[in-house]
C-alpha cells in the first residue's frame, strides 16, 4: 500500500496504481478463499443451508448481499433486539460494517475498496485495445443495477432469502460452492457459472468494460444512491472539455453517457476509478472534494505532499481498501 | 362486533407479511404509473387493494358455504398458476408500456389495457394462500356463518391494507423519468421471476 501510495503521488497516475492494488487484493482474496475452501471444508458445501430452514432471516456477510437484502437485515436486527441476542445487534454485526464502510468510501467503494471488483477489472485490462467496441448503453438499460437492487430488496423480503446471492451473484466462488443435488440448485449453478464466465471474464476481456460492476451488481446502485453524501467525486471542467468523448470510451462502467457529456457531468454510477482522468487529452476531468481540485501535487518535498490535505482521500481509500481486503483474507 | 375486532387484529399483526408478498408486484407498477395527482395515485393502489378484497371475500364465502377448508382441498395448480399468471401479466404490461418493437407494444396494449392491471394483480395476489390467510380461514370455519365470515375477512383486509396503503408515498418520489425507467426494468425482472417460479411450481 505504501509503495502504491508513493507511486500514485510521484507519478500522478492515480488510476494505474489504484488498479494495481485493487486487482492484487481481489486475486489474493479469491485464491485465499478457494485455497482455504479446498483445505478446510469440502468444496461442495451446501450453500443453501445458510439461506433456508429455521434461519431464513440470516443474511450472508457480504456487502453485495447486505445491500440487496437490506430489509431482511433490518428484520434480523429487529429479531436480535426483540430476543435479546445482543451479539447480533447493530454495531456488533458485520452487516453494520458493510453499511458504514461504503458510506465512508462513497461511490469510490466499487473501485478502491471492493475485494471482488478487481476480478473483472483485471480481465478488462488484459488487452490493450478492445476487440469489441462497446461504448454506449441503450438509455433504457442504464439503470439496470438500480432495478436489480429494487427488485432484489423486495423479493428477498418476500422469500426471506438473499435472492441475489442465491440466484444471480457470480462471486460465490470466493465463499462456498453450490450443492448441485436438485434441479433448482442446478439452475442456480448454471446461472452462476454463465454469469461468472460472461460478465466477469469474457465480456471484460473483449470490451474492456467491467460488465458485472457496471451493469449487474446491485451494490453499485446502492453506492450511487448513498454515495451522494460523500464529497469526493470526479468532475468535468466545462471550460476545458471539447466533447471529444474519449472519457466516455474509457469509462469501464458506462458511467458517462452522451447525455452526461452534453451536460458536462458524470453519471451517478461513477465509482471514481480515475480512468477517464488519465485518458482526457485536455485535462478537463479531475478529482474534486466539495468541487475543489484534489490532484496530487508534484511540487514541494515528498513529506509535504503526503501531508497535503488534498491527498487525504487517496491515502484514506488506499489504507481502508487495503485494510478491509486484508481483513477479509482472514 | 367482536368478529370485526378479531379479523382486524389478525390483519394488523400479520400485515407485514402481506406487504412483503405484495411489494414486488405493486412497487414497479406504482413507479411506472404514478402521476402528480394524488387522487389518481390513490386510485392505483386502491384498485390493487380492491382486487385483494374480492379474492378474500370470495374465499370467505366459499369456505363458509363448504363448511370446511384446508389447503389440501385446493387444486394443487391454483397457487403456482396464480403466480405464473401474475408474472405473465407483468411481462405483458411491461411490453405494453415500452417494447423494442412498436407493433408488439401495440398488440400488448390492445389485449391488455393497463387500466385493469392493478385490479387483476391484486386478485391474483389475494388468492395466494399465505400463513395469515390460513389462520383467518380456520377461524371462519368455526364461525359457520356466511355473513360473519365476510365481515371477518373484510376486517382482516382492512388490517393488512394499513401496511400496503403507504405505498402511495412511493409516488411522491416517482415523478422522474429515470425512476419510471427503473420501475419498468424491475417490472420486467419481477415478471420473469414470477413466470419462472410459477412455471416451476406447475411443472
Amino acid at each position: 500500500m505504501g509503495l502504491v501510495g508513493f507511486s500514485m503521488i510521484r507519478t500522478g497516475k492515480i488510476s494505474k496504481w489504484r488498479s494495481v492494488m485493487f486487482i492484487a487484493i481481489a486475486w489474493l482474496f479469491l485464491f485465499n478463499k478457494v485455497f482455504r475452501g479446498l483445505i478446510d471444508v469440502p468444496i461442495m458445501v451446501s450453500y443453501g443451508e445458510a439461506f433456508s430452514g429455521g434461519e431464513a432471516q440470516e443474511v450472508p456477510d457480504c456487502h453485495i448481499a447486505i445491500g440487496s437484502s437490506i430489509l431482511n437485515y433490518g428484520y434480523q436486527q429487529y429479531l436480535a433486539v426483540k430476543s435479546g441476542q445482543w451479539s447480533d445487534w447493530g454495531p456488533l454485526s458485520l452487516g453494520f460494517l458493510w453499511i458504514v464502510v461504503p458510506l465512508i468510501f462513497g461511490r469510490s467503494w466499487c473501485s478502491w475498496g471492493c475485494f471482488y471488483g478487481g476480478l473483472d477489472e483485471g480481465f478488462s485490462r488484459i488487452l490493450r485495445r478492445p476487440l469489441l467496441r462497446w461504448f454506449k448503453l441503450p438509455g433504457k438499460i442504464r439503470d439496470l443495477p438500480a432495478a436489480i437492487l429494487l427488485f432484489m430488496v423486495l423479493i428477498s423480503l418476500t422469500t426471506m432469502v438473499p435472492a441475489f446471492c442465491l440466484w444471480v451473484c457470480p462471486l460465490k466462488l470466493t465463499t462456498e460452492f453450490l450443492d448441485p443435488n436438485d434441479s433448482v440448485r442446478k439452475i442456480q449453478l448454471a446461472i452462476f457459472a454463465s454469469l461468472g464466465v460472461g460478465a466477469i471474464v469474457l465480456i471484460p476481456v473483449l470490451t474492456k468494460k467491467r460488465l458485472f460492476c457496471g451493469l449487474i451488481c446491485p451494490f453499485g446502485a446502492w453506492q450511487a444512491l448513498v454515495g451522494r453524501i460523500n464529497p469526493f467525486k470526479v468532475s468535468i471542467d466545462s471550460d476545458k472539455c471539447t466533447m471529444c468523448q474519449k472519457c466516455m470510451r474509457a469509462c469501464p462502467t458506462f458511467a458517462i453517457s452522451k447525455e452526461d457529456m452534453d451536460a458536462r457531468s458524470i453519471g451517478p454510477y461513477c465509482n471514481n476509478c480515475g480512468e477517464c482522468i488519465g485518458d482526457c487529452p485536455h485535462e478537463a476531468i479531475r478529482y474534486t472534494v466539495f468541487s475543489r481540485d484534489v490532484r496530487p501535487s508534484r511540487k514541494g518535498t515528498f513529506f509535504s505532499e503526503l501531508l497535503d490535505p488534498r491527498d487525504f482521500f487517496f491515502f484514506a481509500y488506499l489504507l481502508l481498501g487495503g485494510a478491509i481486503g486484508s481483513l477479509c483474507l482472514y | 362486533m367482536f368478529v370485526l375486532a378479531e379479523g382486524f387484529t389478525l390483519g394488523l399483526s400479520t400485515g407485514l407479511y402481506c406487504l412483503g408478498a405484495c411489494a414486488p408486484l405493486l412497487v414497479p407498477f406504482v413507479l411506472i404509473e404514478s402521476k402528480s395527482i394524488w387522487r389518481s395515485n390513490l386510485w392505483l393502489v386502491g384498485q390493487f387493494l380492491l382486487g385483494r378484497l374480492v379474492a378474500y371475500l370470495l374465499f370467505a364465502v366459499i369456505a363458509s358455504l363448504a363448511g370446511f377448508f384446508t389447503a389440501a382441498f385446493l387444486p394443487s395448480w391454483l397457487i403456482p398458476g396464480a403466480i405464473f399468471l401474475s408474472g405473465c401479466i407483468m411481462l405483458l404490461y411491461a411490453l405494453g408500456k415500452q417494447s423494442p418493437s412498436p407493433r408488439l407494444c401495440a398488440v400488448a396494449s390492445k389485449y391488455f389495457p393497463a387500466a385493469r392491471f392493478p385490479l387483476v394483480l391484486g386478485f391474483l395476489v389475494g388468492i395466494n394462500i399465505c400463513p395469515p390467510f390460513v389462520a383467518g380461514m380456520t377461524r371462519v370455519f368455526s364461525l359457520n356463518n356466511v355473513a360473519l365470515s365476510v365481515l371477518y375477512f373484510a376486517a382482516f383486509f382492512v388490517g393488512t391494507s394499513l401496511y400496503i396503503l403507504p405505498m402511495v408515498l412511493v409516488t411522491t418520489v416517482a415523478q422522474q423519468e429515470r425512476l419510471k425507467s427503473i420501475g419498468w426494468l424491475s417490472c420486467v425482472l419481477a415478471g420473469i421471476w414470477f413466470c419462472v417460479s410459477g412455471f416451476y411450481g406447475l411443472w
